[in-house]
């Protein structure tokens, strides 16, 4: 008899992953109570960003549409940049294919001080679907794959595409159906430079859709931003126009799909796992590009320092603040900040390394600064000294108050920064 | 709810939130990426939860969505499933158990994990899923008889 312990053995106990991943998600939660939408940090490979339907009032959709202002709501940094986030030229991209019609991609507003990088545009959202059946040649061509549009929610059928709709319906009734979506989109990559030669790294975004049906995306860069890209006066961005298509076919049985147009030539890649593959499937393609270019804002840095204790020992704490960033520095004397570090020892000899600490920043108002979640101390876990790096609030606060919270003990210490002369 | 109380009760259901994970996503990043997205489509649509005593089904009943969503992106991205981790090492009945509910039917999985492990009754189960209760327990069937089939013993006796 298997009995029920041993089922849910066999499931697992939560992993060191999925315990950080749910530990960072609370932790970003009850930094940012006052926010309705969390802002996701992308990861790489998986470029989805949080989806936060708005509904905008018509004003916002006037002449002079600023995307800061509309994320802005939440992100009260973002409000704060919007009257400095106008572009200094801008040409939309407009394409136009048989399927989807004519669509634009546009740069509306970016914020460049020579360090940082955010950008906000907008796509038309343009998708069109039809009925789809393919030849037993086109079929040959199509990837037979497990469960897709199964366990659909009704909330996400009345969301769906008319045709979309009735290939779940067919499915459910194991009745023979398919289609193909074309879609008309703006890429996820973003490119610097006067050929557009320098691609940007994104580092986090956030996308909203507008009462006209637009799409509009805010992306904020890694810093340092590249060489060529950091320290100019003005900047040019270049953001691609992708076209794509993709099948879908259900025989009443199986499910099959092409990614890409039906006479793409058969291609070698390597997949996820290191392995490689031969198909016909292949990605979106660039039919165009929406290009800007954004005039350098002077910004202002200001030093703040203050002095506490921490587990008995003295500590100095420095930060260098602009409106975007904050660069904190703490010195402990002793080893009051010694073992920054829980090791999690593993039976097979390996280990895992969890950040004993954790830091809010706040500014005399109370609005939070966002940590990045970095600690670039030494490599050693002895040290005392640590640089830490927090999001700014769009301007420079009066003062600061840094709370450093060790996880092991829940022992809090509370640091209050004043501006240095 | 507060952002403490919402943590609360979230750290209290961490077990149960990795099964239910774990039973849908094979590769730990996708999980991580699954729970992450939960908790805060969770947190913005607090006003969507009616009654705080249902918090636990309502908030697996997002992250069961949250699974299915990173599924779906997977599907679209390239028609091909990223190959499952190796599971880590353990005796030979647990991995026969875990090769057997690999096995099955994600539904069934699912139905079996929350019926009999997490203790939901059917009905919680349904509305979890959005199921009539006759479906959950024509699934909470033929995953018993598929599991004692691969097995080759009575399953998930009391």
């Amino acid at each position: 008899m298997i009995r029920k312990e041993e089922f849910s053995a066999a499931l697992g106990e939560p992993d060191e992953g999925f315990d950080r991943a749910l530990d960072a998600a609370l932790r970003q939660i009850r930094a940012e109570e006052a926010r309705p939408v969390m802002k996701k940090k992308l990861s790489v490979g998986l470029l989805v960003a949080v989806i936060a339907i708005l509904t905008l009032t018509g004003a916002a959709l006037a002449v002079g549409l600023n995307l800061f202002g509309i994320f802005g709501r939440w992100d009260g940094r973002l409000a704060e940049l919007a009257p400095q986030a106008e572009l200094e030229t801008e040409t939309p991209g407009e394409v136009e294919t048989e399927k989807t019609g004519k669509s634009t991609v546009e740069i509306v507003n970016a914020w460049y001080d020579g360090e940082h990088l955010i950008v906000a545009y907008t796509d038309d959202n343009a998708r069109t679907f039809e009925p789809f059946t393919p030849t037993a040649e086109e079929l040959a061509r199509m990837e037979k794959a497990e469960g897709f549009y199964e366990g659909v929610e009704p909330y996400e059928l009345g969301e769906m595409d008319p045709v979309q709709q009735a290939f779940v319906e067919a499915k459910q009734a194991g009745k023979p159906y398919g289609f193909v979506e074309y879609s008309v989109f703006a890429s996820d990559q973003m490119f610097a430079g006067e050929d557009g030669e320098i691609e940007l790294l994104p580092s986090v975004g956030d996308e909203t859709t507008l009462e006209d049906g637009r799409r509009a995306y805010l992306m904020e860069f890694e810093t340092p931003l590249p060489e060529g890209v950091r320290d100019q006066e003005e900047l040019t961005l270049r953001l691609p126009i992708l076209r794509h298509e993709y099948r879908c076919w259900f025989d009443g049985k199986d499910t099959y799909l092409l990614s890409g147009p039906l006479d793409a030539e058969e291609r070698t890649y390597e997949w996820i796992d290191g392995e490689t593959h031969t198909g016909y499937a292949s990605g979106p393609e660039p039919i165009g590009e929406a290009v800007a270019t954004v005039k350098r804002t002077p910004t202002e840095t200001r030093t703040y320092a203050g002095e506490g204790t921490y587990n008995g020992v003295p500590v100095h704490v420095e930060a260098t603040v602009s409106a975007v960033r904050a660069e904190v520095r703490l010195a402990a004397q002793g080893a009051a900040l010694a073992d920054p570090c829980i090791v999690h020892e593993h039976p097979d000899g390996g280990a895992e390394i969890e950040l004993r600490y954790d830091f809010t920043l706040t500014d005399e108002t109370g609005a939070s600064l966002r940590w990045d979640g970095r600690w670039v101390g030494g490599d050693r876990l002895s040290e005392s000294a640590a640089r830490l790096g927090f999001e700014g609030v769009g301007r420079l606060p009066e003062r600061l108050s840094l709370c450093i919270i060790d996880k092991e003990t829940d022992g809090v210490a509370r640091i209050a920064l004043t501006p240095e002369e | 709810m507060t952002s403490e109380e919402f943590a609360r009760r979230v750290e209290a259901l961490r077990p149960t939130l990795h099964r239910v994970c774990r039973a849908q996503l094979s590769a730990e990043a996708d999980r991580e990426d699954a729970i992450q997205e939960a908790v805060f489509r969770a947190w913005r649509r607090q006003n969507s939860l009616r009654d705080e005593n249902c918090f636990n089904p309502w908030f697996i009943r997002i992250l069961i969505n949250a699974c299915r969503d990173i599924q779906r992106q997977h599907r679209r991205v390239l028609p091909m499933e990223a190959p499952p981790e190796p599971p880590p090492r353990d005796d030979a009945r647990l991995q026969r158990l875990r090769d057997a509910l690999d096995a099955l039917e994600e539904r069934q999985r699912l139905c079996l994990l929350l019926h009999y492990i997490e203790g939901y009754s059917v009905k919680e189960v349904a509305a979890m899923l959005n199921l009539g209760e006759s479906a959950v327990k024509l699934r909470l069937m033929r995953g018993r008889r598929k599991l004692k089939e691969m097995l080759s013993e009575e399953v998930l006796g009391e």
